[in-house]
């Protein structure tokens, strides 16, 4: 029997199919038998109806033959009366005509039915009557007479001819009787060939079909054992898959006993399935505190309602407990009544675990990320403090020196003055130190907006602002077609601010101080550009331009605290965007930046 | 003690060199004359509300103009601020806060509690001069005081 995991419904059992040609074959070899039976049959009534009238017919021709000599005697004795004259030659006479009366009357009796002869024997009774009368007739005249006179008599010829007609008569049904003996010999042949015939007919083909039919039954039971091998192998292999799945499976009654369970599960458990299979049901082996809520989701799934997929504790032979997640779905009988319940589970352990390492790490992260938050705040605080706290004393050196050069002049020669006046460069380039370091970190933790911003009006800003300015620096400044962008405005403008103030700069001491302003497209991208022609620098520094404090060129070259290249860097890294410079020394400078797509920075 | 009825500006300013400063600035326009200097937060509540020492309420009937720092010690210049908001004399008193920096984190404050202007003290002194020169000027002879 072919064990599915957890068998077939009841009453739905397959019909077992014979094959047509079998069947036919065997329908004709009963059909060829039962009409070799029914040949048989009617040849032999035939055969024996014949051999009745064959009987009949030698009767007849036994009575005539019979009846023809007794006539014969009845002569004889008639003959031996009229030549002696005695009463006991006539004897045989007396015998012979009661047997020739006595025959004639059998056979009328025998021959009654069969009306071939009733007209031929009608005529034979006369006939014989009519012969014995004249023999009769011949030898009264003997003895009344005198044997001459009885001599005439016979003389007259008539005794002979009346035997003759008898005999005539006789013959006539004799041969009537061959015929119909001839006849009847035929047909009991005919019968005979057909009989013979049909028996070896009908038996070579009933032996023909029935052999067809062995052969198909054979072939056919072949292909049944092929079948059932494949089927019992196919077998194996699903037990086999279903005994080691890395998964449990269970099935249960209606009532949740278990009724198969596979190995998987059962290790699971710590059980043998002969602990359980028939002996506990699925709520044995669910957590207490689990099982009202599984007992109502069983309940539900019986009822019909697709419960799906849920969690649940399950306790081990050893008391210990693991989670487990439980599918489930009902099967129905051929009658659609609820016969079984097939559950697949997972052991979620290990999903557990992972889960809480997860969780761990997450916490952990959290912890970071809040760590990182006090950092910011107390950088925050830092950068207020820097902002205060050095600014105060700088004010009051600021201030005092200036105090001592405004009022005490006269006390200072040149020599003093000259380092009062250091003094104050100093303190001078000290604040705007301290105000760009703390624009940078504010650049930095300022939120990004990300608006459509006008770059050419942004510019054009810049330069006007520029422009109001009280030095001139007289640098050309050309500007070009300026494609608009997404971005922070107000952090665009501090970008263009600085590089527009960077090209200015360094330019300043060429013959024809020019400042360069444009764009261009590259692979989709805008590049925006500033060129100059200036001092440049080595290509070798390229990178370094864009750190703090990091300066190219002597401070008594160029003034500057070296944080504007990073406040601008710092911009365009938090649009998502790149920027490069481009130099060489003495040949003047190109800075280019791209702002990243909006949404993807 | 000065007699706080007389006086037409509060310089609250813990920095003596500031302060100095500031005196000079102010005085370089002649607007020194009714100056009273407190050194903390206290200090400026009792000459504002005659606690303390100066126990007799002035009735600041000349008061035009708070210079107040707000990195004080003891009371800072929020609480100073928050306190003379609260209080029906000083309410309408303009108040201009005197900050380092304009990253100053207590400047949103300020606003919410209805200062009327900030200025960030510059390094520069000539600067320093012109703007709190310009500041007493406003105060002192442009603003009309709401009294």
């Amino acid at each position: 029997m072919l064990s599915l995991p957890d068998g077939v419904p009841p009453s739905s059992s397959e019909p077992v199919s014979i094959p047509g040609t079998f069947t036919r074959s065997f329908a004709v070899a009963l059909a060829i038998l039962i009409a070799i039976g029914a040949t048989t049959f009617w040849g032999l009534e035939r055969i024996a109806v014949a051999r009745a009238d064959r009987r009949h017919t030698v009767d007849v021709r036994d009575r005539l033959s019979r009846l023809l000599r007794a006539l014969q005697d009845a002569e004889t004795g008639q003959r031996g009366f009229l030549l002696t004259g005695r009463e006991p030659y006539r004897e045989p006479f007396v015998t012979g005509s009661l047997a020739a009366r006595a025959e004639l009357d059998s056979l009328l009796q025998i021959a009654a039915p069969d009306t071939d002869l009733t007209l031929p024997l009608r005529a034979l009774t006369p006939a014989v009557e009519a012969k014995l009368a004249e023999l009769t007739l011949t030898m009264d005249v003997r003895r009344e007479r005198g044997a001459a006179a009885a001599l005439q008599v016979v003389l007259t010829d008539r005794g002979r001819v009346l035997m003759d007609s008898v005999r005539a008569i006789i013959e006539g049904i004799q041969g009537v009787e061959r015929a119909r003996y001839d006849r009847v010999d035929a047909v009991v042949d005919r019968a005979g060939r057909w009989v013979r015939a049909s028996s070896v007919v009908g038996t070579i083909l009933a032996v023909g079909f029935l052999g067809i039919a062995a052969v198909v039954v054979r072939r056919d039971l072949a292909a049944r054992q092929a079948v059932e091998r494949r089927l019992e192998d196919m077998s194996s292999e699903l037990n086999d898959l279903y005994e080691r799945a890395p998964c449990g499976y269970h099935s249960l009654t209606s009532e949740g006993l278990i009724v198969r369970i596979n190995r998987t599960e059962c290790r699971w458990l710590g059980y043998e399935p002969d602990e359980v299979v028939g002996k506990m049901t699925v709520f044995d082996l669910i957590a207490p505190v689990d099982r009202t809520r599984a007992r109502a989701r069983f309940d539900q799934l019986v009822s019909g309602v697709d419960i799906g997929t849920g969690e649940a504790r399950f306790v081990r032979k050893d008391g210990s407990m693991f989670a487990a997640l439980v599918s489930s779905t009902l099967v129905r009988d051929a009658s659609g009544a609820p016969w079984r319940v097939r559950a697949t589970m997972l052991d979620q352990s290990g999903f557990r675990a992972a889960k809480e390492q997860v969780d761990r790490l997450n916490a952990q992260l959290q912890r970071h990320v809040s760590e990182l938050e006090d950092l910011n705040r107390e950088l925050e605080k830092f950068s207020y403090s820097v902002s205060h706290d050095l600014r105060s004393p700088l004010r009051a050196i600021a201030g005092f020196a200036r105090l001592l050069g405004d009022e005490h002049a006269a006390a200072l020669d040149a020599e003093g003055r000259r380092l009062l006046n250091v003094v104050q460069v100093n303190v001078e380039r000290m604040g705007r130190l301290i105000d760009d370091l703390l624009a940078l970190s504010r650049f930095s933790r300022q939120p990004l907006v990300r608006v459509p911003v006008d770059m050419a009006a942004l510019v054009a800003g810049v330069l006007a602002d520029r422009a109001a300015a009280e030095a001139p620096r007289g640098a050309d400044i050309v500007v070009g077609e300026l494609p608009p962008a997404d971005g922070d405005p107000a952090l665009l403008r501090q970008v263009w601010e600085h590089l527009i103030d960077n090209g200015v700069k360094f330019s300043a001491g060429r013959d024809a101080p020019r400042v360069e302003i444009g764009a261009h497209g590259d692979h989709g991208a805008t590049v925006y550009t500033v060129r100059d022609n200036g001092v440049g620098f080595d290509m070798e520094y390229a990178e370094k331009v864009f750190e703090v404090f990091q300066r190219l060129q002597p401070q008594s070259d160029f003034e500057g605290t070296g944080v504007g290249l990073a406040i601008v860097r710092r911009v365009i890294h938090r649009h998502g965007g790149r920027i490069w410079a481009e130099a060489a020394p003495g040949r003047g400078a190109t800075f280019s930046f791209t702002l990243g797509v909006k949404g993807g920075a | 003690m000065v007699d706080s009825d007389q006086v037409e500006i509060l310089l609250v300013e813990d920095s003596a060199e500031d302060a100095e400063l500031t005196l000079r600035a102010l005085k370089k326009n002649n607007l020194a004359n009714r100056i009273f200097h407190a050194r903390d937060g206290v200090e400026a509540l009792d000459f504002l509300f005659g606690r303390g020492a100066n126990a007799e309420p002035g009735t600041l009937r000349m008061l035009r103009v708070v210079l107040l720092d707000l990195k004080l010690p003891r009371v800072d210049g929020i609480e100073v601020l928050r306190q003379m908001r609260a209080d029906p004399r000083t309410k309408l008193v303009p108040v201009v806060v005197l900050t380092s920096s304009r990253e100053d984190p207590d400047i949103a404050k300020c606003y919410a509690l209805g200062v009327n202007s900030y200025i960030v003290k510059p390094v520069e002194f000539q600067e320093f001069i012109k703007v709190v020169s310009s500041l007493g000027l406003y105060w002192l002879l442009l603003n009309q005081a709401p009294q």
